[in-house]
């Protein structure tokens, strides 16, 4: 990502294991998650709703990141260099590369030919077509560019998608018109407002190694530059940079949804956010700590020790920007406790939100659960391929019952949150 | 001699594992094969060499304590072909490895 001279564009705050672009939360994830999560809503919402809720989130959550980019020009761009620029910015941080066809309001046209949701719908799901286009979050962020290009109104440009490559289709297109009247808009989060939140001290056993791990794999992340198609591809994933209040209008808005609509539908729909973050856990950190690149930083061969996998999974989730993930009591094949002074996900459930009687981590909770299957119901000796049918063998229809739940929320008024895994 | 094997558990045929001599220094590796048409992406001070093939967008990781040498082909090279692709790349390292073993 681009910065200034005076100060970088992408911040890593390494003491409670954050990360900003241009002062707002954003945070590392891979194709596993970004597509599950998406597939969940559209699930809880229908197509729909989901592919508009999509589209909408990305708008809010990037605009003022790509705002904050766009005043680092130098000045005097016309309309297509400031699209082209802000666009650029999309492929640097792995989402895909977007081709402006005609900038102007009227005609507006833009597509792509890799961008991150449609290659990971490719990767994962290995040849069948998608049922209708995934890119929204391509589609939220040129609605978003549009409008701050042509100093619009925030919301006062549609994007609709009308092709897909996730589909069979060669392109991904898209085009721009403008609404009768600007949307409502969804809040996003600033540095300032995740600041107040992360405030308890939590160490993690064997911290200094944790600390050292990550600052490590931080540096390494950050020296990752996107490739000519404008994706990340690291690690044994692809891997994306995006605002955490992307995740979080999601989560919040669909939960909103089922509680007003379809309350009976609620309790199940919170499991699919915790089992986002269980196949996130799994498939990334699984994916990263058996990487070339993984074996390179730690400058070794890893160990099957189950806690070396925690403490190693930790760091990464904190490098990633999860938050300060800690491993607070562990005992072996009996239980695991997780704390942190906070996560991505409970500021802006507090910003924006009413106080919840239920906890509000779902990723947090569910990748708990896949960091202990990972560190001891995983055969590493037999070198593990990560992918959605080794998930379903060793997790899914696993005999081992592992559950885990969050015992602690600040979204709940708790001092930091904590998740108990336990037999 | 192909020193070329499929990585332990992968099971799409995308990831491939090849064994280097131990005369040959990962670095002159490097170097005959951006000779050879492969670009280095390799950022100054990481543990790890990262090569992108020019044309067909494959890639190679070289870890430079433990030299293990993993190939990805590009995600989007047909099933069928996999395996083939992978020896036609893993031919050309013989080529650069023979004189060492």
């Amino acid at each position: 990502m681009s910065s200034t001279a005076d100060e970088p564009f992408l911040q890593w705050d390494h003491d409670k294991s954050y990360l900003y672009a241009a002062n707002h939360p954003v945070c590392f994830h891979c194709h596993h998650y970004n597509m599950f999560i998406q597939e969940t809503v559209d699930e809880a919402l229908g197509a729909t709703l989901g592919t508009h809720l999509r589209e909408e989130a990305s708008a809010d959550a990037w605009r003022p990141i790509i705002e904050a980019f766009l005043n680092t020009l130098e000045g005097g761009e016309d309309a297509s260099e400031k699209l082209a620029a802000s666009f650029s910015l999309f492929a640097s941080v792995g989402h895909g590369k977007l081709i402006v066809e005609d900038a102007s309001l009227e005609n507006g046209s833009v597509y792509g030919e890799t961008l991150h949701y449609s290659t990971a719908w490719q990767v994962i799901h290995d040849g069948t077509p998608a049922p209708f286009p995934v890119d929204g979050m391509a589609a939220g962020f040129i609605s978003a560019a549009f409008e701050l290009v042509y100093e619009l109104e925030p919301g006062s440009i549609e994007v609709k998608q009308t092709s897909c490559v996730s589909m069979g289709d060669a392109r991904s297109q898209f085009e721009i018109s403008r609404r009768d009247a600007p949307r409502a808009l969804h809040a996003s989060l600033t540095r300032a407002q995740v600041e107040r939140y992360a405030e308890a001290a939590v160490d993690s056993l064997e911290e200094d190694e944790i600390d050292r791990l990550s600052q490590t794999f931080s540096e390494m992340l950050a020296q990752i530059t996107s490739d000519a198609r404008g994706l990340v591809e690291g690690f044994g994933i692809l891997v994306t940079l995006t605002p955490t209040s992307y995740y979080n209008i999601l989560c919040t808005r669909t939960i909103e949804h089922l509680k007003a609509e379809h309350p009976t539908l609620l309790k199940v729909s919170e499991q699919m956010f915790y089992e986002a973050g269980r196949l996130c856990g799994f498939n990334t950190f699984g994916g990263v700590i058996k990487s070339p690149e993984w074996e390179a930083l730690i400058g070794r061969e890893r160990s099957d020790e189950p806690l070396e996998t925690l403490l190693h999974t930790c760091a990464i989730a904190r490098s990633f920007g999860f938050g300060k993930w800690s491993v607070q009591e562990y005992y072996p094949e009996d239980l695991l406790i997780l704390r942190s002074p906070a996560t991505y996900e409970e500021p802006y459930v507090l910003e924006f939100g009413d106080r919840q009687p239920r906890p509000a981590c779902y990723l947090f909770t569910g990748a708990s659960e896949a960091m202990v299957r990972l560190a001891e119901n995983v055969d590493w000796a037999a070198h593990p391929s990560f992918g959605l049918a080794y998930y379903d063998a060793t997790v899914k229809q696993s005999a081992v019952p592992w559950t885990a739940s969050q015992t602690q929320c600040r979204a709940r008024g708790d001092d930091y949150a904590e998740v108990t895994v336990e037999q | 001699m192909t020193r070329l094997l499929p990585e332990k558990g992968c099971q799409n045929q995308m990831l491939w594992n090849y064994a280097l001599p131990e005369k040959l220094s990962l670095e002159s590796f490097v170097q005959q094969l951006t000779d050879a048409g492969w670009a280095d992406q390799s950022k100054p001070n990481m543990p790890l060499f990262i090569l992108t093939h020019t044309h067909d967008e494959h890639r190679l990781l070289l870890v430079k304590v433990t030299r293990r040498v993993q190939l990805r082909l590009f995600y989007l090279t047909p099933k069928d072909q996999r395996e083939h692709v992978a020896n036609t790349i893993a031919r050309a390292f013989d080529d650069i490895c023979d004189p060492f073993w």
